[in-house]
């Protein structure tokens, strides 16, 4: 089939001439990445009550619930730092198992019929949650992380968070927007 | 048969491209840790090379359909949608029929691959296999089709011999607000379709749609119009209730009415022993699903599902009316912290009517009932690296009786950018209605006495029932990679060994001369074996933040036991590429192809053996949304040829090309 051959070898040429001069769209990061950053950089402005750290040294566990590429961004960016004085440690809950362990949780996507639940499980533990939509503080979460227009907004459901026993601290509220969802009733 | 030269060098092509994109490292911005959650908050975010970089964390070959992969391409039917997946063949015999198979024994009757709409088996016992032209959705409101080819028994049940397709709409929360789309062309004569989603209450969601379409006919092989243009009418509606935070409950249900013009053939025992004629087919279904989901907690759910589907055809051959009614339960927990178990029960019940002068069944009405058992445990053997999967279905059926369908997976994740996986099973495909309690006449054809003078005689060879008739089986074998190790593109290849025993073939009793034409029955037995082996790669590589490719490219080889084909096995293409594009030059403009590669085949009919050639295709999409809510698009379908040839059906129907076609289309969301 010369035919085929000579059209793949043109459609070919089209897409390396493209991919050698791409400089017309606007320079921007991957989303995972940057979430990856602020879900770091919020649980250092989080104070959690003393007692979740078992030994002084115990780590500050970061679990994922995520496929690769959230895993891949969080373990890109963590090497040697630490949150609270403590090293970070990721575990990623692929089986949401154990969850007792995890100073935060970051739930990339989960259908709306286990979020729920989930959250309920978790309302009055002293674990920092953050998703990545509105629907995901309706549902019970604590931090929503939505990409709205190509940038990411920050959303605090502070009622959840008075429950919780953790302590955000003032500033990083201020750039957040508050609502105040109600526990969904179990 | 070798690998052709040719698509050898396409091969090399690809990976050489894969490989010089390669070098073009980027930073993985790591530094971003130290910025201001206030910079970090400004910072332009994109989120398009996701699909290029996930893996999928199935130990099974998997492959996604989306939604947006639907529209982008302009499928307007499932079958259309389906030839964007690797290794699995579709092909178009006319204007209504499709054969449609993965990895091998392709047909319009194909028996080997389970079809489930939102959980629904769409798979008729009638003859083993899916009326393709019957299933249908609203496409606009497709989540995803998942494609898994290989064996898929252990947790669908039987029949997932070959694979499982299994069509997924969206949650009626997410399809909120009216949606109008119109259009139509030269193949796509006219076609419309309209869904309202709305809030019932503040835990209620609902929506319904109605849709319809006209198709043209096809183009006779000898030449001429086919008469198998078809129009078809469908609604139905889908309820989403959240009756508290730890349980909901979904109900849905869809009918249709579809009038398909068809030339059908039948053999007749006076001269010229077949007869050729128009027929217009009338058939109609419908179907209710109700699902309750409780969910004890993040590791423990079960869900109680029941159905109702029906549907009626009336073909000059056949007039089939099928009642299905199935309750099913699933139970999910973690076990031991190292666990997850997965069980489930089922119950179906199948009452039947079969009338016709032409295939004969006896009895011609059948109450049968199917009990099915699962269990499948999905053991953490190493915390988050390595995990085995170890199931076997159960079920007793009315046909073959008891069977076990087991499995066993293996699943290693040594490092974010590789996954590898390891399968054995078993599948069974079961008997089919035809083959345990039909009788119909093939064909009629003229064959010189054994002894001379030698004279033609005219011989009717008669399909006869065999009650006895087993199930088929498979061991399969599989092994799958799936890498991103390079940047942006994400390969997954899968190979695969089956080994199939009790296939059928055809059983010649002894000839009754005593009238004219001489009988000749034949009767369908378990007696074929074949085995089969292949490779597929499906990759993806997003090249530019707005344009992205997927490359697909299948392997396969089919060795059967006996010398001669039996002509009751289908067969498939040994090798099949596709190329697809899609590109987003401007936010409100989309460009999209796909190009298809198809090997040569033979298929298999009452007619003789039809030799179909390798052909190419290509489809065009181009859309433009002048405001958000409004899309305009132009689509060119099977562009490379005037009319192609794809499969013949094996009985029946007259072989036919497939047209050229574009059409047009508009889609309002409001």
């Amino acid at each position: 089939m010369p035919s085929i051959n000579k059209m793949f070898f043109s459609m070919l040429c089209i897409a390396l001439f493209f991919s050698s001069t791409n400089q017309a769209w606007p320079q921007s990061i991957e989303k995972q990445t940057v979430l990856a950053a602020l879900t770091i950089n919020i649980a250092r402005f989080t104070t959690w009550p003393e007692l979740v750290f078992k030994e002084p040294e115990s780590t500050f566990n970061l679990c994922i619930y995520g496929d690769n590429v959230v895993q891949q961004s969080f373990s890109n960016l963590i090497n040697n730092k630490q949150v609270n004085k403590r090293p970070i440690h990721i575990i990623n809950i692929s089986r949401l198992r154990e969850l007792n362990q995890c100073q935060l949780i970051y739930i990339s996507e989960l259908e709306r019929n286990k979020l729920i639940p989930l959250l309920l499980e978790l309302k009055d533990k002293p674990i920092l949650t953050i998703g990545e939509n509105s629907e995901f503080l309706k549902a019970g979460g604590l931090v929503g992380l939505e990409n709205i227009k190509g940038k990411i907004q920050l959303t605090i459901n502070l009622a959840i968070i008075k429950q919780s026993k953790l302590i955000i601290s003032s500033r990083l509220l201020k750039l957040a927007t508050i609502v105040n969802y109600p526990i969904p009733n179990n | 048969m070798h690998i052709k030269s040719d698509s050898l060098k396409v091969l090399l092509i690809y990976f050489l491209s894969l490989t010089i994109y390669s070098t073009n490292a980027h930073s993985d911005h790591s530094e971003l840790i130290d910025f201001s959650v206030e910079d970090l908050l400004n910072i332009e975010v994109t989120s398009v090379s996701k699909k290029a970089k996930s893996l999928n964390d199935s130990p099974a070959a998997i492959f996604v359909i989306t939604n947006d992969d639907i529209k982008r391409i302009g499928a307007t039917s499932i079958p259309e949608a389906l030839r964007l997946a690797p290794g699995v063949n579709v092909a178009r015999i006319d204007s209504n029929k499709w054969a449609i198979s993965a990895r091998g024994f392709n047909g319009r009757f194909a028996n080997k691959l389970l079809v489930l709409i939102d959980g629904r088996n769409a798979y008729t016992r009638a003859f083993s296999g899916v009326y393709w032209e019957n299933q249908d959705v609203m496409l606009e409101d497709v989540d995803r089709i998942e494609v898994i080819r290989g064996p898929g028994a252990t947790l669908w049940g039987a029949n997932a011999v070959n694979g499982v397709i299994n069509i997924i709409t969206k949650h009626s929360a997410d399809t909120q607000g009216g949606l109008l789309a119109v259009g139509g062309g030269t193949e796509e004569q006219g076609f419309g379709s309209f869904r309202y989603g709305g809030t019932l209450n503040e835990d209620t969601t609902a929506r319904a749609y109605i849709k319809g379409f006209k198709r043209d006919e096809s183009t006779k092989q000898s030449g001429g119009e086919a008469g198998d243009d078809w129009d078809k009418v469908q609604g139905g509606f889908r309820i989403d209730t959240q009756l508290t935070a730890r349980d909901n409950l979904t109900i849905q249900g869809d009918s249709y009415r579809s009038i398909i013009n068809q030339n059908t053939t039948l053999a007749q025992l006076t001269a010229p022993f077949q007869s050729t004629f128009n027929e217009k087919i009338d058939t109609f279904g419908g179907n209710i699903l109700a699902r309750h989901k409780h969910i004890f907690s993040s590791t423990s759910d079960y869900s109680l599902q029941f159905y109702y589907d029906f549907y009626e055809r009336d073909e000059v051959y056949m007039k089939e009316s099928r009642h299905v009614a199935d309750l099913d339960f699933q139970h999910s927990f973690a076990f031991l912290d190292w666990n997850n178990i997965i069980w489930g029960t089922s119950y179906r019940y199948t009452h039947d009517l079969l009338r016709s002068t032409y295939v004969t069944a006896n009895p011609t009405s059948r109450n049968d009932q199917l009990f099915t058992a699962f269990v499948q445990d999905e053991i953490t053997l190493i915390e988050d690296l390595l995990w085995l999967t170890l199931g076997s279905k159960f079920e007793h059926n009315d046909f073959s009786g008891f069977e076990a369908q087991p499995t066993a997976r293996l699943m290693w994740t040594p490092h974010h950018k590789h996954r590898l996986w390891a399968a054995a099973s078993r599948t069974v495909r079961t008997p089919s209605r035809l083959e345990h309690n039909m009788t119909l006449l093939r064909s009629v054809s003229l064959h010189p006495t054994p002894t001379p003078p030698h004279t033609l005689v005219p011989v009717a060879l008669t399909l006869t029932a065999n009650d006895q008739y087993e199930s088929e089986e498979v061991f399969s074998y599989e092994i799958g990679y799936r890498t991103t190790v390079i940047k942006n593109v994400s390969i997954d290849f899968t190979a695969f060994y089956n080994n199939y025993k009790n296939l059928r073939s055809g059983l010649f009793g002894a000839p009754d001369p005593s009238t004219l034409p001489i009988n000749q029955p034949v009767m369908p037995i378990n007696q074929n074996k074949a085995h089969s082996y292949g490779f597929e790669i499906a990759s993806v590589w997003q090249m530019l933040d707005w344009w992205r490719w997927d490359i697909n490219y299948s392997f396969l080889k089919t060795d059967y036991n006996s010398n001669s084909v039996s002509q009751v096995l289908g067969l498939t293409p040994q090798q099949q590429f596709s190329l697809r594009s899609a590109m987003s030059p401007w936010q409100d403009i989309d460009l999209d192809f796909l190009f298809r590669y198809i090997d040569q085949n033979t298929a298999v009919t009452t007619f003789g053996d039809a030799d179909i050639k390798a052909y190419v295709s290509l489809d065009i999409r181009l859309a433009w949304r002048p405001i958000n809510s409004i899309e305009l698009s132009l689509v060119g379908q099977n562009l490379l040829a005037e009319n192609h040839h794809e499969y013949n059906q094996e009985l029946f129907t007259t072989p036919t090309e497939i047209d050229r076609g574009m059409y047009g289309k508009l889609a309002w969301s409001f």
